[in-house]
């Protein structure tokens, strides 16, 4: 089975697909056991198993369908008018190539995308068949995550979705004004319809009500599968692990303003469980787009920071910036920068705080406020306490007090700050894609 | 005098000597009989026999006082197979008999620290392992894994294994400590092994592994280089049994 052919593809559309940053095997628990002679789990936290030499972590067989693509997207590589060699998987390459990779514990699922063959029902329909191949005749209980085409019929999004754990669509440019111009074939619509129609069906299932489903014809004279699986385990059928999106950062100029209102939408009014971005990596030489030295990382990781802050530190996105500027301070992080201009909410005591305001401190993070409501119910907390704790305390010292007194030799006044926290250029290692925080939150809970 | 507690290796051993060292002013140490070293004319040795009665009073105590996740990390804990777990364990449980509950909130109390430390040491490597263990598929399609974690491993991620690849035979050897767990297709044992399935890898298998492998090199965004990320990531001492690089420093 294994061949040149199968390498050769397998280099192409895996290459191909290495642009999105979506790595997340996450939100599903399955029991592997719950079905004879099926192989793979799945575990609610994701599982990382590699990284590659860029640092980005490999969870699941990410490939495309096929690079063959109808569209001229000018960011894209796979664009039609770009010289690349095309190549297209066949359904039942991709399935053996998973089921081979996941056996061996490579990965944890896999991870579908396509570019657009012929026509986006064409694609999904071709998609579709790989999943079914897979979940019915190679009985695999592991992860999925697949991209719904736009503009697909809602027929093949449904069928993908009963066979997928996760579903996204890519949004890609954050604007219309950017759509129209660097990919005229998509429209804002069909990205649109196509994600609301998922979250749609995924409330659906949440509530037991049936909303859209009754609608529907089975797709393409077929009967609708109810799910791939029996038993207790799929007892919510429609993309169980929910949906995420893509946007593209720096290939255009819109604001991080802009891409975080975006995004607080997303995750408040679609109910998204991931937004990712991703740098744009010069891909061609159309005038429409920025040369730039190297890709925007920093960029990329200051709205990976404001986003988390968005999603789990109760901030809003109006918050995280100044007046003046559209776009987040790349001398240090959100958090520190919020913090520097609402000065007047500090110093927080740490223990008197309530959990809410500790975790506004900039270097507190979820695990460090939890650690300190739990300790200072047995006793006051000084620093000595606190780094002995295991609370870092390098960003939070210039911003707390412990029984009423400021760290030593700190300085309470903006430009203090300002300069020692800006002082640390040291290179840091690049936020990845990883699901950090349920990793965390996972070993915390002590359970294997 | 320093009276060391010496037990037999398993986790209710330990447990026995914490049970019947309670009271002792003059514990000095409690070690596995592997551990046990020269003793100087200071040393009282107490050899104890292992009592599954007396070790599953404390286990259920543990679990009533301060619930199941304290329970799992005592037993992490002695999986790490920390020289002084003995002790860090029964200073634990001294401590939670004195607060009861409240132990798990005196984070920065020594004794809590060093199981919370250890414990969390272990869990993290037992997270890695789900992602890092690398099977190839041996002769009688029997899947292969050899592992060299830090810790004692075997008994919780066996489990694990056991419900993602029910389908099928595999052995997961744990060339650290000679040992293995096997499962046959419905159970696992965990046994002393000696084995080794690698003798002649088939054609298939090592293609699987080079199409891994160029997989990872073709998913590399170039402009984004980042070895240090990748390295903290996947920590030099994990390479060695992980197919990827592997191969890559074979060749």
């Amino acid at each position: 089975m294994p061949n040149n052919e199968l390498l050769r593809k397998l280099n192409i559309l895996g290459a191909a697909a290495k642009y999105d940053a979506s790595c997340a095997s996450s939100g599903v628990d399955r029991r592997g056991s719950s079905k004879q002679g099926a192989l793979g789990n799945s575990v609610a936290c994701g599982i990382c198993h590699s990284f590659t030499p860029d640092g980005r972590c490999v969870s699941l067989l990410k490939v495309l369908q096929s690079n063959d693509c109808v569209y001229d997207c000018k960011y894209c590589v796979n664009r039609r008018t770009n010289d690349v060699e095309r190549a297209t998987f066949t359904p039942r390459e991709i399935a053996t190539l998973t089921y081979e990779f996941y056996r061996r514990n490579y990965i944890e699922g896999l991870f579908l995308s396509s570019a657009v063959i012929m026509s986006p029902d064409n694609t999904m329909e071709i998609m579709c068949e790989t999943l079914r191949l897979l979940r019915q005749e190679f009985s695999f209980y592991g992860y999925i995550h697949v991209k719904a085409i736009p503009g697909a019929d809602p027929l093949l999004i449904e069928k993908a979705g009963r066979l997928a754990d996760r579903m996204s669509v890519n949004i890609e440019l954050p604007s219309e004004a950017s759509l129209t111009r660097l990919a005229p074939q998509k429209k804002k619509n069909s990205i649109f319809n196509s994600m609301r129609y998922i979250s749609g069906r995924i409330e659906e299932d949440k509530s037991g009500k049936l909303l859209l489903r009754d609608n529907l014809p089975a797709p393409l004279g077929e009967t609708m599968p109810k799910s791939y699986g029996t038993g207790s385990s799929f007892s919510r059928t429609f993309v169980p692990g929910g949906q995420s999106t893509q946007l593209i950062v720096g290939a255009t100029d819109d604001t991080d303003h802009d891409i975080l209102t975006l995004t607080e939408n997303l995750y408040n009014k679609m109910q998204l469980k991931r937004v990712y971005y991703s740098a744009y990596v010069p891909a061609g030489k159309d005038p429409r787009l920025p040369t730039l030295a190297e890709p925007p990382l920093l960029k990329e990781n200051r709205l990976y920071h404001a986003a988390w802050l968005l999603r789990l530190y109760g901030f809003q996105s109006s918050e995280l910036f100044d007046k003046n500027s559209p776009n987040l301070n790349l001398r240090y992080d959100p958090k520190c920068d919020w913090a520097v201009r609402n000065l007047d909410l500090f110093p927080v005591e740490v223990n008197k705080a309530d959990y809410d305001t500790l975790l506004r401190i900039p270097g507190i993070g979820t695990i460090s406020a939890r650690k300190i409501v739990s300790a200072r119910k047995v006793g006051s907390l000084g620093f000595e306490e606190l780094k002995e704790m295991g609370v870092v305390l390098k960003r939070a010292q210039y911003f707390i007090t412990c029984r009423g007194k400021m760290m030593p030799h700190i300085k309470f006044d903006t430009k203090f700050i300002d300069a020692n926290l800006s002082l640390d250029k040291r290179a840091k290692p690049i936020f990845s894609n990883c699901e950090k925080l349920s990793l965390l939150d996972y070993i915390n809970g002590g359970d294997y | 005098m320093l009276n060391i507690y010496i037990y037999d290796g398993t986790y209710h051993g330990l447990l026995t000597c914490c049970f019947d060292a309670w009271k002792d002013k003059d514990i000095y140490s409690i070690r596995s009989k592997e551990e046990n070293k020269s003793v100087n004319l200071l040393e009282n040795v107490v050899y104890v026999e292992t009592d599954n009665e007396k070790a599953e009073r404390i286990i259920k105590w543990v679990g009533k006082e301060a619930g199941y996740e304290v329970q799992r990390k005592l037993y992490r804990v002695f999986l790490t197979e920390h020289p002084d777990r003995g002790m860090y364990i029964l200073r634990y449980l001294k401590l939670l008999d004195k607060l009861g509950r409240n132990v798990e909130n005196h984070l920065y109390d020594d004794d809590v620290r060093n199981i919370n430390k250890l414990s969390r040491m272990h869990a993290s490597e037992t997270h890695r392992l789900y992602g890092f263990v690398r099977f190839e598929v041996a002769g009688n399609n029997i899947l292969y894994a050899r592992i060299e974690p830090d810790f004692n491993q075997l008994e919780v991620i066996a489990p694990y294994f056991a419900d993602r690849y029910n389908s099928h035979l595999w052995i997961i050897h744990d060339l650290a400590r000679n040992m293995a767990a096997i499962f046959n297709g419905s159970e696992y044992i965990i046994t002393e092994y000696h084995g080794n399935m690698l003798d002649n890898e088939s054609r298939t298998e090592i293609s699987f592994q080079k199409m891994w492998i160029e997989y990872l090199n073709a998913l590399t965004i170039k402009e984004r280089l980042n070895l240090d990320l990748q390295k903290q990531k996947v920590p030099l001492k994990t390479r060695k049994h992980l197919t990827e690089f592997k191969l890559k420093s074979k060749n």
